[in-house]
């Protein structure tokens, strides 16, 4: 499910959608927020749902790249 | 009366008239064979020879302009009221004629007109020489009327030539004389009131110009419509109509002048409005699709983390993760909203739904105010349409009123036309009551003649009719070509008679041969015998011109017609006829 493979196209493996949503981190932002910049970011394939959205957010977390801090999501500096 | 004719031709056959009856005999020369006419003698030019003298025969196609004839001078020595005079003409020089008065008369003083202006020789137009003979043998008024009688037209009746078929009715003095024409010549000769003739012909050529209107505004009219009036009424009034609609339709009408750009605004609307309606169905489909996930109640299952953290651990192994305890208070963070999330989600997307829509509204609204301004108001080229469309139904109306005013103008010609024509049919019943007299001695006259010839008298009658008076001539129960020549030889013998008693006759009364060719033989001798008498009765000169084989052989009266021949004798052999050489 990271990983793509035979039957999980490249942009639907959460270590893609995990990128974009990194993307969009640029700030710290709320879950509604980030979802909806995501949803409507015209160069993405947005039509992935609410629940892939926060598996991806779950990846990012383990590898330590984003936090959850004052109901904001943020990029780990340190990473 | 004639005294002679001559010419400057040197073979040509002049002649010396006397009083009287004067015979000019053309004989068959042995040598001519049995189809053959007398053509060639000239009989028949003689007669065209006094005209020619007399100012007529002068077109192009006259024997005086041929070739042979033209350098020529013809002429005639004839008594003009109580004046000897010579006229010679030439056909090279047709437009003129040479008068000399011979005797030293004074009766000249007499005539109405000078012809020689004073002088014993005179060359003088032919024409104003025709006119003068016109008012000096005829008492022809000075100025001519409009169909009025002229010299020619009486005098053809004293001359009648076969070429111009004068011998096919008593009352035509050519085939080509017009009714009009021969009832006003006969009127004057007579001593009718001729003016009822002239004016009647006037009156039937108003009409004639009347028809020619009244076919003029007929055709000029629409198709389908008639002259009728009454028509024409409807046809107006419906074309008013119309020129009054659209002259309401001009002046209400509310010109727009961006009207290009209001179209243009309704377009864009119109796309503007679809634009949103396809982004609409998009966010409905959305809506749609949050309202299944808000339905299921399910969140991503902590099984799913668990999963995607051990793959993490496989899948990417150079990487050092947190731990799981970490992730899944991550997790829960994120998710414990998770409906809270969806709900603003599906509130937003319902938002815009609602926004599109109001804003729709306000883009319709604005589309239907277009779309009445452009249905209430027009552009400047529909405008101008109608005003085109305008002048057009107003100038038809004035087209339809104009000849509506032409029918009604016919209507009234015509109606005035039948008054006028039972006015002079009044005045012509009138005239001919007051003349009964002289219709009696016209009557009587032919009568006369008619009796010299056959036991059963012919009639001629005169009487009125709508058209005017009418010379008729019957004779009992026989039709033939010697008949109706018998008829025409009375009919003579009586406007003689009566043209010389109102002192309007030239003196002399010429037949030419060709009168007398089918008439039977006693009656021919009869005629004769009565030309005679009559002439010396009354005073007038007869000259005849007859075949030899033609003249009675088998004498019925012992009236010496031989004593009137008088010489040279004519004949077809060659040098024999009047100008003395064959030509065509």
């Amino acid at each position: 499910m990271i990983l793509p493979t035979k039957h999980l196209p490249t942009e639907r493996a959460l270590l893609t959608v995990g990128a974009q949503l990194l993307m969009h981190l640029q700030e710290p932002k709320s879950v509604s927020r980030l979802w909806s910049d995501i949803k409507h970011d015209p160069s993405q394939d947005n039509s992935i749902s609410f629940d892939w959205f926060v598996l991806a957010l779950d990846l990012l977390s383990a590898m330590g790249i984003i936090h959850f801090a004052n109901e904001r999501i943020a990029r780990t500096t340190s990473a | 009366m004639i005294y002679s004719i001559f010419s400057s031709l040197p073979s040509f056959k002049s002649y010396a008239f006397r009083s009287g009856l004067n015979i000019i005999i053309a004989d068959k020369g042995e040598a001519s064979g049995a189809g053959q006419t007398r053509n060639k003698a000239g009989k028949s030019s003689i007669v065209l020879l006094i005209h020619f003298a007399l100012g007529k025969e002068g077109d192009p196609s006259s024997l005086f302009r041929k070739p042979e004839l033209k350098d020529h001078n013809f002429g005639i020595e004839f008594d003009l009221r109580g004046v000897r005079i010579r006229a010679t003409r030439s056909g090279a020089n047709f437009g003129k004629v040479h008068l000399t008065q011979v005797d030293a008369s004074e009766a000249v003083k007499d005539w109405p007109v000078d012809a020689l202006d004073g002088e014993w020789e005179a060359t003088v137009s032919s024409a104003k020489w025709e006119s003068d003979l016109g008012r000096i043998i005829f008492q022809l008024p000075e100025k001519p009327e409009k169909f009025g009688p002229k010299f020619g037209m009486l005098f053809n009746y004293f001359a009648r030539r076969a070429s111009s078929g004068a011998f096919l009715n008593p009352q035509q003095q050519s085939s080509k004389q017009s009714p009009a024409d021969t009832r006003v010549a006969l009127s004057y000769l007579l001593g009718l009131d001729w003016r009822i003739s002239t004016e009647r012909e006037q009156l039937r050529q108003s009409a004639e110009n009347t028809k020619k209107l009244q076919k003029a505004a007929q055709d000029g009219l629409l198709e389908g419509l008639t002259g009728d009036p009454k028509q024409l009424l409807t046809q107006s009034v419906l074309v008013q109509e119309d020129v009054n609609r659209m002259t309401e339709a001009v002046r209400s009408f509310r010109m727009l002048p961006d009207y290009a750009e209001r179209e243009k605004e309704a377009n864009a609307l119109t796309r503007e409005i679809n634009k949103l309606a396809d982004e609409n169905a998009q966010d409905s489909l959305y809506i749609h699709d949050l309202e299944v996930s808000l339905s299921s109640e399910l969140a991503p299952q902590l099984d799913d983390v668990q999963r995607m953290y051990l793959e993490a651990g496989v899948s990417l192994p150079g990487i050092a993760l947190q731990r799981f305890e970490e992730v899944r208070k991550f997790h829960e963070s994120v998710v414990r909203n998770r409906k809270m999330y969806l709900e603003e989600e599906l509130t937003q997307a319902r938002l815009n739904v609602e926004t599109r829509l109001r804003k729709m509204t306000q883009l319709d609204d604005r589309r239907t105010e277009v779309m009445t301004l452009l249905k209430t108001h027009g552009a400047l080229q529909h405008y101008s349409k109608l005003q085109s469309e305008l002048s057009r139904a107003e100038a038809r109306a004035e087209q339809i009123k104009q000849q509506q005013s032409i029918l009604h103008e016919v209507a009234e010609r015509v109606a005035q036309f039948k008054i006028d024509q039972q006015r002079l049919y009044l005045r012509l019943q009138r005239d001919f009551i007051e003349n009964e007299q002289l219709l009696k001695d016209a009557i009587l006259a032919f009568e006369e003649a008619s009796r010299a010839l056959y036991e059963n008298a012919g009639n001629l009658n005169i009487y009125p009719s709508e058209t005017g008076p009418n010379f008729e001539v019957t004779i009992q129960g026989m039709k033939s070509q010697g008949v109706n020549n018998a008829q025409i030889f009375c009919f003579d013998m009586m406007l003689m008679r009566m043209a010389a008693r109102r002192g309007i006759s030239p003196g002399f009364l010429i037949h030419d041969s060709s009168l007398f060719d089918p008439i039977d033989e006693r009656q021919k001798e009869r005629a004769l015998e009565y030309g005679a008498k009559l002439a010396e009765q009354i005073g007038f000169q007869y000259i005849v011109t007859l075949n030899s084989d033609q003249f009675p052989k088998e004498k019925v009266t012992a009236f010496p017609l031989e004593d009137y021949i008088i010489h040279p004798r004519l004949t077809d052999e060659p040098g024999g006829g009047l100008f003395g050489f064959e030509f065509n």
